[in-house]
């Protein structure tokens, strides 16, 4: 008998299970990725404001379409794509720039202003536990969504660059620019924090 | 490749945490690191702002999975759902219809029914003036006082 992966199996049976519509599977499923999913969502949004409403339907799109979910990849990649997708409406419907606009740095600088949330509504400052927490969080919260969100699944979720290109849709050597180009910008951010001082 | 050592150092710092580097160039990283301070701190800052981003932690609603959860409940359900508008149109259409048809069967048929009285009406009338007018012409012959005596 052929040696699988646990974590093959495990999304094997979650693929099996959301097919099915079984709710305690999901109930589990929701209880389990809920908090990486309000962090994901958080990241990309950069506020609140929406958050649960978009976690919702999320999860309920995970009801209706856990048919096509065939336990072939992680399923938090999955979760995200469907978050992704939803965000992406929601920021379009409130015509805001898309995420996935072109990654031209003077052009990323400004959309990073659309985003960027006030110190006092940024998700990231109320996160920061520290000092240099404060310093890195005001750094995140100035990035372009397309950095924060290629960070977050990459040093927070663990995926891989293949698993993030399937889930943002873009080739892997756009992910590893984006993930590059991210740290390169909050280091410079968080020295010219320090500078500052 | 990088040309400049020290960029290729800062380049595979970054590149060995977003995707991993080979053995080859990781001795060399090593190598170079141990011998240049810049590089160093460069891959220090970059750990700690890795680290950094690991140990932010927001805050999830835990009422939040709660309503979620009741959300999936009830779009679980079966539904019984009320018929879309165009199918209340097509019944009540429909049932339109059942009810007008009769009535107006019977509308016609006491249409037709009338019309063919009237018909006949017109037509005893016609016959009538008919006689009126052709009896008396015969009956003259017959009744004339000592006529045909």
């Amino acid at each position: 008998m052929p040696f699988t992966e646990p974590a093959e199996t495990e999304a094997r049976r979650i693929a099996r299970g959301l097919g099915r519509k079984d709710m305690a599977l999901i109930n589990q499923l929701v209880e389990r990725y809920q908090y990486r999913l309000v962090r994901y969502l958080l990241y990309v949004m950069a506020s609140r404001e929406r958050v649960e409403d978009l976690v919702q339907e999320t999860w309920l799109r995970v009801l209706d379409r856990g048919g096509q979910y065939d336990g072939r990849s992680r399923f938090e990649a999955w979760l995200f794509s469907i978050a992704r997708n939803l965000a992406i409406d929601d920021l379009r419907k409130r015509q805001v720039a898309s995420l996935d606009a072109p990654a031209a740095d003077g052009e990323n600088e400004a959309w990073a202003g659309e985003w960027t949330a006030s110190d006092r509504s940024s998700p990231f400052l109320a996160a920061a536990r520290s000092e240099d927490a404060v310093r890195l969080a005001s750094a995140l919260s100035a990035l372009a969504p397309i950095y924060r969100e290629a960070l977050l699944l990459r040093f927070q979720e663990d995926l891989s660059l293949q698993e993030i290109s399937g889930v943002v849709g873009a080739p892997v050597a756009t992910i590893s620019s984006r993930i590059h180009r991210g740290l390169g910008l909050l280091r410079s951010r968080w020295e010219g924090g320090s500078n500052a001082v | 490749m990088q040309s400049d050592p020290h960029a290729r150092a800062q380049f595979l710092i970054d590149e060995a945490l977003a995707a991993g580097i080979a053995l080859d160039d990781e001795r060399w990283l090593d190598g170079h690191i141990e011998g240049c301070a810049e590089c160093s701190g460069y891959a220090e800052l970059t750990a700690q702002i890795v680290r950094g981003l690991n140990a932010l932690s927001f805050e999830a609603d835990p009422a939040m999975t709660a309503r979620v959860q009741d959300s999936l409940a009830l779009r679980a359900q079966p539904r019984y759902r009320t018929a879309p508008a165009w199918r209340w149109a097509a019944i009540a259409a429909a049932l339109l219809i059942a009810l007008a048809t009769p009535i107006y069967r019977n509308a016609t048929a006491r249409r037709r029914a009338a019309e063919m009285e009237r018909e006949d009406t017109l037509l005893l009338e016609r016959v009538k003036a008919r006689v009126a007018q052709t009896l008396p012409e015969a009956m003259e012959r017959l009744v004339r006082p000592g006529g045909d005596r």
